[in-house]
């Protein structure tokens, strides 16, 4: 009983998916049912169970499981980007005509299993918990059927999700078979076993490009621009920060608490993954004139910046991607909702339409503004804090260089996102531009300004989230 | 809690926030009310600067008005507010910077209330760099200044503005990550040797460096800092900048923020690192020579009255160079007045030029001829900031320059084995020349040649407008007939940099 107890929370989100399901069987075919307002619910008390009753920090099911303080800052985090996902979908669904029950249900199960893969204490619940998340959003990109660039991209996300499964899980097969588990404690056991047999190698580096494809790190990125601009806009905000949350906090679980004596065979391979990621994502950012493929470089970026304090590997770098992955969280899932916002009134995410925003939507601009400065690490937002303890980690773990390009290249990355905010407040407008001002549906309105306060809170008050952190780090170094 | 009994410091730098929170509940239609609450704000920061001001013990220095909050253990980060001798002055000048610039913005009413909010923020980002004493808060306070100025210039700019404030803003984030850089460095090598992270300066100044740590971390902070303080070649952000930027940022910007690198550079690079300022001594005093003659050169051909001055700063900003190269109690003190003097010089420049383009519509030097027939306020006002310019006696530059020349001429270190700095000192000197050249040719082009009929309707410097000039007017004379008070403040803040360097020889990398 009490294991069970100790996975409320991925129970609570299941529950919710298959009450969301039941209503759709049981509801009347034009029953105006607020499955949005369910599931916002739903995710809310959930994060709130977690909060009030944290699980017992242990390992349940035989070392299967995780449910510490790492991995409950991970899953509420998951939750609360569900939770403004959904606020910022109703409005996005209705006015689009998609299948709304369907959306949230989906929503539901991809949520769950981001959950499930950022607590897995093995490498079958990790697989799990991945394809649950991947199968969902991969009905979700293209649920705007009759779309043909959604339908694009729901295909294209189909079999590069296939591929990286498959080399993923061929990387599994060799660890288990060099280690005799998949169980990540008991790997630690048989660590000098087969040490760095070319077999175990492999394994490892199979391992880390098909997780390298979850977070779209160069050069295995492909996918995210063309995805993200097909995908509905709020699921490509979801696609952008929880699947990489939950992607990272296992990585960097995995690699620092576990792998870290294979370090010599991962370390060189995920450094050239951050670095080209940083250079590649942020110069290829610069030209792009839709929001939403700007975003998706931008993100390859940040996920550059995160992949080095993983190489770090140091107690500060862990604190860092918690801290880093939070604001980074808020400001691109900010972004992405304001973009939702802005299509749909204007049904568009071309940038140069973007002009004349701040008289047209004087909360989207300012909030543009805000995420910009937290996506490019400026003073005062929770970007800057997390860049800052980031960069404090690799210099502590002597990459001096990279660190000042990274730095820099961060400060190409200002160029453009302050690009957006220049089309937003002082670009001419077009003479026979569109300025009606564009009224924000509630949901909208609500995470827009959720996502701006945490954004500006994590950079002046930024303690209490430091201190979460550390605690998460304590509870992943204990096992 | 401080002598005072209440956060003055914080008081002061919350003031402009709390202005904007104010002005943003402003309904929009009610421009005028918007200006004023700006003015009156910035009016009693003023007054509250002058009683900090005056409430400074200057023998006992150091630091004072101390606040100490605990932000984070973990991170050894705390919010600490101090001044000290050098800082004091410089918050003041910032106050009677921002009180002139919100005069002269009267005449602002294309979105007032974004202008007046983003102005009161990098105001704000100002006051925190002078008053904080933690790392982690000089950088965001610091961002803080530079960042808002991206909207400030592109919005309300003038000539190509767009470009201007893109290149500004980049150069100076660019110069950031080297102050970063180096701050983290500091953080780490602190965090080993005391035991615990600290970014908190009183902590960081008792950590013994060793002199390889300081040349490398000495060399970060100064390239950092060198692109705000537009050393050579890291200049050319800084005349478009001025050019493009609306009357109040110029001012500010001119006065204040290339000041931000200077203090920086003296606050966390020369005070932590004496050996490392002395290694690099050299490379700052022959890239400040290029500043002040080429500067200078430049200004001498420019038609564009805010080029002009811009290409003026960067001769002046040389002279600061010179006064942190040269590292002598003197010197050093010069450079400090030499801040607050300039500051108040450029204030007056950009404002008499911004009240003159607001009315004329241009700034060609070339276009006006005899302006001092139609506009004699504004003509006295301007020669007046020329007449600092080129360090006329009774201003508080003479003081500030002679101090700097002084200093440098009495030291008796050599630069490449055969450079004396009394060779140096005559080069700058020499630079005075072309000064007072660019100077009393802009004055004698703009306002003494024949009268032009075509500016026969202009309005003469009137009201509102001429408070800002006139309490800068009033401040350099103040300070330079009776320079001893500040002077004073300036050198017990100095000393102890002084005392930390002058036992040892300069030089090491050539």
């Amino acid at each position: 009983m009490l294991t069970f107890q100790a996975i409320t929370m991925e129970l609570l989100v299941f529950a919710l998916g298959l009450i969301l399901l039941l209503i759709k069987l049981i509801a009347k075919k034009d029953a105006n049912v607020p499955y949005g307002m369910i599931a916002i619910i739903g995710f809310a008390f959930t994060a709130v169970v977690g909060v009030i009753a944290p699980p017992t920090i242990a390992i349940v099911f035989n070392g299967m499981y995780y449910t510490d303080t790492y991995s409950l800052f991970f899953k509420e985090l998951i939750l609360i980007c569900a939770i403004l996902v959904s606020l910022a979908s109703t409005e996005y669904v209705r006015k689009k005509g998609l299948r709304d029950a369907e959306y949230f249900i989906l929503l539901c199960f991809a949520a769950l299993g981001m959950m499930v893969f950022a607590s897995a204490g093995d490498l079958i619940t990790l697989f799990v918990g991945l394809e649950l998340m991947t199968m969902s959003f991969i009905v979700l990109i293209g649920i705007a059927r009759h779309n043909a660039l959604a339908t694009e991209a729901s295909i294209k996300y189909l079999v590069l999700s296939a591929l990286s499964s498959a080399i993923m899980l061929y990387g599994i097969s060799l660890i288990y078979g060099c280690m005799g588990t998949t169980v990540f404690a008991r790997m630690v056991e048989n660590i000098d076993m087969l040490a760095s047999t070319p077999l175990m190698v492999l394994g490892l580096v199979l391992l880390v490009a098909g997780f390298a494809y979850k977070f779209s790190a160069v050069p295995f990125h492909m996918w995210a621009p063309d995805i993200y601009q097909g995908a509905p806009t709020p699921v490509a905000g979801f696609l952008a920060v929880g699947a990489k949350v939950a992607a990272l906090a296992t990585f960097s679980r995995l690699l620092f608490n576990y792998f870290i004596n294979y370090a010599q065979t991962w370390l060189p391979v995920v450094l050239a993954l951050a670095m080209l990621s940083i250079i590649f994502g942020n110069l290829v950012a610069i030209p792009q004139r839709d929001v939403k493929r700007m975003l998706a470089y931008s993100s390859i970026a940040q996920v550059g910046y995160l992949l080095l304090a993983v190489c770090a590997a140091n107690g500060i770098g862990i604190i860092g991607i918690c801290f880093y992955v939070t604001a980074y969280a808020f400001a691109n899932l900010g972004a992405f909702i304001a973009a939702t916002d802005v299509e749909i009134s204007t049904g568009t995410t071309d940038m140069k339409k973007y002009a004349g925003m701040s008289k047209r939507s004087p909360l989207v601009a300012a909030a543009l503004f805000i995420f910009m400065i937290s996506l490019g690490g400026l003073p005062p937002t929770g970007g800057f804090i997390g860049k800052f303890l980031i960069f404090t980690s690799t210099i502590q773990a002597g990459y001096l260089v990279f660190s000042i390009i990274a730095l820099l290249f961060s400060m190409v990355s200002v160029y453009y996102y302050l690009r957006l905010v220049r089309e937003c407040y002082f670009a001419p407008v077009a003479e026979d531009a569109d300025l009606t001002a564009i009224k924000s549906p509630i949901g909208c309105k609500i995470s827009l300004a959720v996502c701006m306060i945490v954004s500006i809170a994590m950079g002046l008050f930024f303690s209490p989230m430091v201190e979460f952190a550390r605690a998460a780090l304590g509870t992943m170094l204990i096992f | 809690m401080n002598s005072l009994g209440f956060p003055i410091l914080s008081l002061i730098t919350l003031m402009p926030i709390i202005c904007a929170v104010v002005i943003f509940f402003i309904p929009s239609a009610n421009v005028d009310a918007m200006k004023k609450t700006a003015i009156g704000f910035m009016g009693l920061n003023l007054l509250l600067t002058l009683f900090m001001f005056a409430q400074y013990d200057v023998d006992a220095g150091g630091m004072q008005f101390v606040e100490n909050v605990t932000c984070s253990d973990f991170l050894g980060i705390n919010y600490i507010m101090a001044v000290d001798g050098i800082s004091a002055p410089l918050m003041l000048l910032t106050s009677l910077i921002i009180f002139a610039g919100s005069c002269i913005s009267f005449d602002m009413n294309t979105r007032t209330k974004e202008f007046f909010i983003f102005l009161m923020i990098l105001v704000c980002g100002v006051y925190g760099v002078f008053a904080s004493q933690n790392l982690l808060f000089f950088y965001i306070f610091f961002e803080l200044a530079l960042v808002p100025m991206y909207t400030l210039v592109g919005v309300w700019g003038s000539v190509r503005k767009d470009y201007a404030a893109m290149k500004l803003v980049l150069y100076l984030l660019i110069g950031s990550v080297f102050v970063l850089v180096g701050i983290i460095s500091m953080y780490l090598y602190g965090g080993t040797v005391l035991g615990h992270l600290s970014l908190n300066m009183d902590e960081l100044a008792q950590v013994p460096y060793t002199t390889a740590f300081q040349t490398y971390c000495y060399a970060f902070l100064a390239l950092g800092f060198g692109f705000l303080v537009k050393m050579f070649p890291f200049h050319t952000w800084s005349p478009l900048g001025y050019a493009a930027a609306p009357t109040a940022v110029s001012m500010l910007h001119a006065g204040v923020i290339v000041k931000l690198g200077a203090y920086g550079l003296i606050r966390c690079a020369v005070s932590f690192f004496p050996e490392g300022a002395q290694y690099w001594a050299p490379v700052i005093g022959l890239l400040c020579m290029v500043n002040i003659i080429y500067g200078a050169f430049i200004a001498m051909v420019q038609k564009d009255m805010k080029l002009f001055v811009g290409y003026a700063c960067v001769s002046h900003m040389g002279y600061i160079l010179l006064g942190v190269s040269t590292l002598n109690l003197m010197s050093l003190s010069g450079a400090v007045s030499q801040m607050v003097a300039h500051g108040l010089m450029m204030g007056l420049f950009f404002s008499v030029i911004g009240y003159i383009y607001h009315e004329a519509g241009t700034r060609d030097i070339t276009a006006f001829g005899g302006l001092a027939k139609q506009m004699p306020r504004a003509a006295v006002l301007f020669s007046l900031a020329a007449l600092a310019c080129l360090g006329l006696p009774g201003m508080f530059n003479f003081v500030a320059e002679f101090l700097i020349f002084m200093g440098t001429f009495t030291s008796d270190k050599l630069i490449l084995g055969f450079i004396s700095y009394q060779f140096m000192a005559v080069v700058a000197i020499s630079g005075i020349v072309i000064t007072a050249t660019y100077c009393l040719r802009a004055v004698r082009i703009a306002f003494m040649g024949p009268r032009n009929p075509k500016w026969d309707k202009l309005h003469d410097i009137h009201g509102i407008y001429l408070v800002g000039p006139c309490v800068l007017v009033i401040a350099l004379f103040i300070f330079g007939c009776y320079p001893h008070g500040i002077g004073a403040m300036i050198e017990s803040g100095v000393a102890p940099l002084a005392s930390a360097i002058e036992s040892n020889v300069i030089g090491g990398i050539f």
